[in-house]
């Protein structure tokens, strides 16, 4: 083989490696450049997307604290912890905002586990209806999220008695990265009706022992003295003439009517729970 | 051709007589370092039969003896007669040849000088096929050169063997040299170039006479012009000077020359006693020895600072100077060596088809660097671009952390009402059944409470009445309510009524006011926060207008990392609970709800689903519908890994006995491996055992063959 021929054999090989390596690095560069443009462009999206929020920073910012303002508004809050004092100090607050002074037994059930995100408590005691009613309503619609799971109420055994025995279990729920109970305010929400002592004893056997005017004279004290011109003359274990017409108060109730042609007058009196007529016979004076 | 050699070699032969000598230039000067000489026994044109002698070896034979007698070989004679090397081997052996460039001479019985001046490479071609027969054309060994004298050119033509080159070949084949080739040249031309050149005074007619060992010339210069060459006719080998001169006087009478003006003598003959017998016959300061002025000696050989001992060098001197200045014009251009020789010395030469590649390679390169110019340019733009782009973006990153970790609340937020969503439903509704009883209690006369409790998930209550019918209204007024029983009894004297109600608890809409709040948080969401529709959110909507109107089907989620599920894979779509034919033909506007629902469920934005779900929820407290929007919030939850709120909308599903309970109970069951919490295995063998015939059957199998594959 001559030097000539060799040469361009050499040269030829030369040629495809340049070709070779100029293909190959010219694709390699341009696959690296390729794919750096389009890493470019998902950044410029990235930084655009970025930009649009922090453009919204400030107002962001601004929502957020109307967020934490309205978090303390809210109508339920889930506290970010719990326990026993901070429940216990919760009824004292709870009572405060009643203006309410309520006598009760507190206590931690076996309920409260580590796992449950709640402890459970036990309130028992015994109070006034109407008391009991506000504390119902305080812990079932303030802020903080509890939950009344056991509710009992009896009623006293005592003539026109208002308060009744209660015993509740509640439970107070919490979650990390809410607020402490101590931080939750009141809440403004309508007073229950307390129209009615649902509890109260309405008919008893013996009469209870209740605060009378003095100035009501008692009839089965008393004595009917004589009638005339619709009015009714009696007198009092003190010797007192009352002159009652009907309507006027007596004690545990008022003069029905004047009964002239049978010489007595009606009484309707409320001494066992249940209206009851009573007469009193004209007594001829001695 | 070696165009600035440093070093070269003049090798020649003149009858019995092999000359070399060794000059090194260093930039304009030349330096002699060595010169040598042999005398063979016969010229080696005449050795031509001999040539290349072949060294024989006589096969070696072991005569170690026996293992009791060692028997060393002896020396015997009969090996050196075949090993004697010969004598320019033992010349060429002193100097590293390899190291510089080699000029030699021709033989001038090879050379064939044309009468007539020929020009032109046509009539150069006919000139030499007439002086040669078909084979020696065909076969190349013959070199032409145009030698100019008196003014005119002639073709000098070259052929047959150089026994000189060849004993070099073989000398370099034998010993594995590689050596270089720089000039074979005429003597005449080799002597006349040197002379001209470097010794001619151009104002005098000189004579240049060479008395060699067998090449006797004289050559005439006129001018500063070779002009002539005169052949000597002396037959001896020492002739006297008086021969000498009488051929010489002969000579230029036979060519009708005068006497020069100038004689310069060179070559074996020329000695002292020659030199002042010629310098006798001509006029004072006609005669001299050729001198070596251009050449420095560089020996402690003192015979070389003497030009009568030098003279006999000229022509290797001449042919080795010239070959030491091949871009000196001046020279004659003549070289006799074989073409073959010439070419495969040509290392790099290009032929037509390499220059043709070398365009292509050129045309490549400059594309190739254009090219790879602007991708290097786009490629160094990019990185430029990603560098400050990245920067940008950890800039951009850092800031969007702070509004990042306020959307993070406030989508805790928004899960903490979910929490509470739940915490609340079906609680609290003691004052509500407080103040329906107090209310409704109070319209009747003569009736009270004895005792209000919960039994179990029902309201217990006990009272006394004078009137039978107020049992009634008070039953009347609570949910799905019964009376126990009632007991005639008196009190003072009267009849009353001891009374006992069971009744549902009132439900007490605590999700309205929780929504009311989520209301306002997601309004500031929607106008603070992200757009779904932007990279980064879950899914972006798709055609939501037809999704809420269609029939939509659950589709299967597609979740990449199933590490959060350990991995168990989402539900086939072929397992996941459907709507009863009996509600899709009967159609109706919970039905579209519905769809609006599963269509926000397999976008998975979950804002939109949740929002969704909870209103339908409100809307559509039970029914099969509910059931499944519950199911699927749940499934839904599950996929989003909100596993703590997954139980909110599957325990009612649980804790009923719906249709959708084999689901319930096995999303229940996946959300215990999820959590890796030991329950998981209750449910799954409940799974297994009762509902191995149900639709979700093979769900549970894959479920299974994977939680024990993981066991393993």
């Amino acid at each position: 083989m001559s030097n000539a021929l060799r040469n361009s054999v050499i040269l030829t090989i030369l040629l495809i490696l340049m070709l070779s390596g100029f293909l190959l690095f010219h694709r390699r560069y341009n696959k690296q450049a390729g794919i750096l443009e389009a890493q470019n462009k998902k950044t410029e999206a990235t930084i655009a997307d970025l930009d649009e929020q922090i453009s919204k920073r400030d107002s962001l910012m601004a929502a957020y604290e109307i967020m934490l303002e309205m978090q303390s508004q809210q109508s339920k809050i889930l506290v970010g912890s719990d326990s026993a004092n901070q429940s216990y100090q919760y009824l004292l607050r709870v009572l405060k905002w009643m203006g309410k002074y309520i006598p009760f037994n507190f206590a931690l059930t076996d309920a409260s586990k580590k796992q449950a995100a709640y402890n459970e408590y036990v309130i028992s005691g015994r109070t006034h209806y109407s008391d009991l009613i506000k504390l119902t309503k305080h812990l079932e619609y303030e802020r903080a999220v509890i939950t009344i799971e056991d509710f009992s109420i009896g009623s006293d055994t005592v003539a026109a008695s208002d308060t009744v025995s209660f015993s509740m279990v509640f439970r107070t729920h919490f979650q990390e990265g809410g607020p402490e109970l101590e931080s939750i305010t009141n809440k403004d929400f309508n007073s229950p009706w307390l129209g009615y002592q649902l509890f109260n004893i309405r008919i008893y056997d013996s009469i209870p022992e209740r605060e009378i005017d003095p100035r009501l004279v008692n009839i089965s004290e008393a004595t009917l003295i004589g009638l005339g011109d619709g009015k009714a003359f009696l007198r009092d274990k003190q010797g007192i003439i009352h002159i009652l017409s009907p309507g006027s108060k007596v004690a545990y109730g008022y003069l029905r009517e004047v009964d002239m042609p049978n010489g007595r007058a009606v009484f309707k009196l409320n001494l066992h729970g249940l209206e009851e007529t009573h007469f009193l016979q004209v007594r001829n004076l001695p | 051709m070696v165009k600035h050699p440093k070093q070269a070699f003049g090798i020649s032969e003149d009858g019995t007589v092999l000359r070399l000598v060794r000059l090194i230039r260093d930039r304009d000067q030349v330096y002699l370092h060595d010169v040598d000489r042999i005398d063979l026994e016969r010229s080696l044109y005449n050795l031509q039969e001999e040539l290349p002698v072949a060294a024989e070896t006589k096969a070696w034979e072991d005569e170690g003896g026996s293992d009791q007698e060692i028997k060393l070989d002896e020396f015997e004679n009969v090996y050196s007669p075949d090993i004697k090397t010969s004598p320019w081997e033992t010349m060429f052996n002193s100097y590293y040849l390899r190291q510089g460039v080699i000029a030699l001479n021709i033989s001038e019985e090879h050379l064939i000088k044309a009468q007539e001046q020929i020009e032109g490479a046509r009539k150069v071609k006919q000139f030499v096929k007439s002086q040669l027969s078909p084979l020696e054309f065909k076969a190349k060994e013959w070199q032409t050169c145009q030698v100019k004298i008196n003014q005119r050119p002639n073709l000098w033509l070259h052929k047959g063997p150089n026994q000189l080159f060849n004993i070099l070949a073989e000398y370099a084949r034998k010993h594995k040299h590689q050596f270089y080739y720089q000039l074979a040249d005429s003597n005449d031309i080799a002597l006349t170039d040197y002379f001209r050149v470097n010794c001619l005074e151009k104002d005098k007619r000189t004579l240049l006479v060479y008395l060699g060992v067998e090449y006797r010339r004289a050559f005439m210069f006129d001018k500063g012009e070779w002009i002539t060459t005169l052949p000597l006719q002396i037959t001896q080998s020492a002739p006297t000077p008086e021969i000498v001169y009488s051929k010489l006087a002969l000579a230029l009478d036979s060519a009708q020359l005068s006497d020069p003006e100038q004689l310069v003598i060179c070559g074996d003959l020329v000695n002292a006693e020659l030199l002042e017998y010629l310098s006798a016959q001509y006029p004072p300061n006609t005669v001299s020895i050729l001198n070596f002025a251009h050449i420095v000696v560089n020996s402690q050989r003192s015979d070389l600072y003497e030009n009568i001992y030098l003279a006999q060098f000229a022509l290797p001197l001449s042919l080795a100077y010239k070959a030491l200045f091949p871009e000196d014009l001046r020279y004659t251009h003549s070289n006799f060596l074989p073409h073959k020789t010439l070419e495969s010395q040509k290392t790099f030469k290009v032929a037509w088809h390499g220059l043709i590649v070398l365009g292509i390679i050129f045309l490549l390169t400059l594309f190739g660097t254009v090219s790879m110019l602007k991708v290097s340019s786009r490629l160094k733009s990019a990185k430029t671009n990603k560098r400050l782009l990245d920067h940008t973006l950890a800039q951009r990153r850092i800031e969007a952390a702070e509004i990042q970790e306020i959307r993070t609340k406030l989508e805790q937020q928004q899960k903490v009402f979910e929490v509470m969503r739940g915490i609340l439903d079906g609680k609290n509704p003691w004052t509500e059944v407080l103040d329906i009883l107090n209310r409704k209690v109070a319209s009747l006369p003569i009736t009270w409470l004895t005792n209000l409790k919960k039994s179990g998930e029902r309201l217990v209550i006990t009272g006394i009445t004078t009137n039978r019918q107020h049992i009634l209204s008070i039953a009347n007024a609570l949910p799905n309510s019964g009376i126990i029983k009632v007991t005639e009894a008196e009190i003072k004297d009267r009849r009353v009524w001891d009374f006992e109600i069971q009744s549902d608890l009132p439900k007490k809409d605590w999700i309205a006011e929780i929504e009311n709040d989520l209301r306002k948080l997601m309004d500031m969401k929607q106008q603070y926060g992200e757009d779904p529709s932007q990279p980064g959110s879950p899914e972006a909507p798709k055609g939501k207008a037809a999704a809420e109107t269609g029939p939509q089907k659950a589709s299967t989620a597609q979740v990449k990392n199933l590490a959060p599920y350990r991995g168990l894979s989402p539900i086939m779509d072929k397992y996941m609970p459907q709507v009863p034919d009996n509600i899709t033909k009967k159609g109706g506007d919970d039905l579209k709800e519905y769809y609006a629902f599963i269509a926000s469920i397999n976008r998975g934005n979950m804002w939109e689903y949740r929002d969704l779900g909870v209103k339908f929820l409100n809307r559509h407290s039970s029914g099969t519908l509910a059931d499944l929007v519950r199911w699927y919030m749940a499934y839904r939850l599950y996929i989003d890994k909100e596993f703590s709120l997954v139980h909110v909308y599957n325990e009612p599903l649980i804790s009923s006995s719906t249709e959708l309970y084999p689901w319930a109970l096995l999303l229940a069951a996946r959300v215990d491996y999820a959590r890796n919490s030991t329950g998981y295995k209750n449910r799954y063998d409940n799974l297994k055992n009762d509902y191995s015939r149900h639709i979700i059957s093979g769900q549970i199998k894959e479920d299974l063959r994977v939680i024990e594959g993981a066991a393993k």
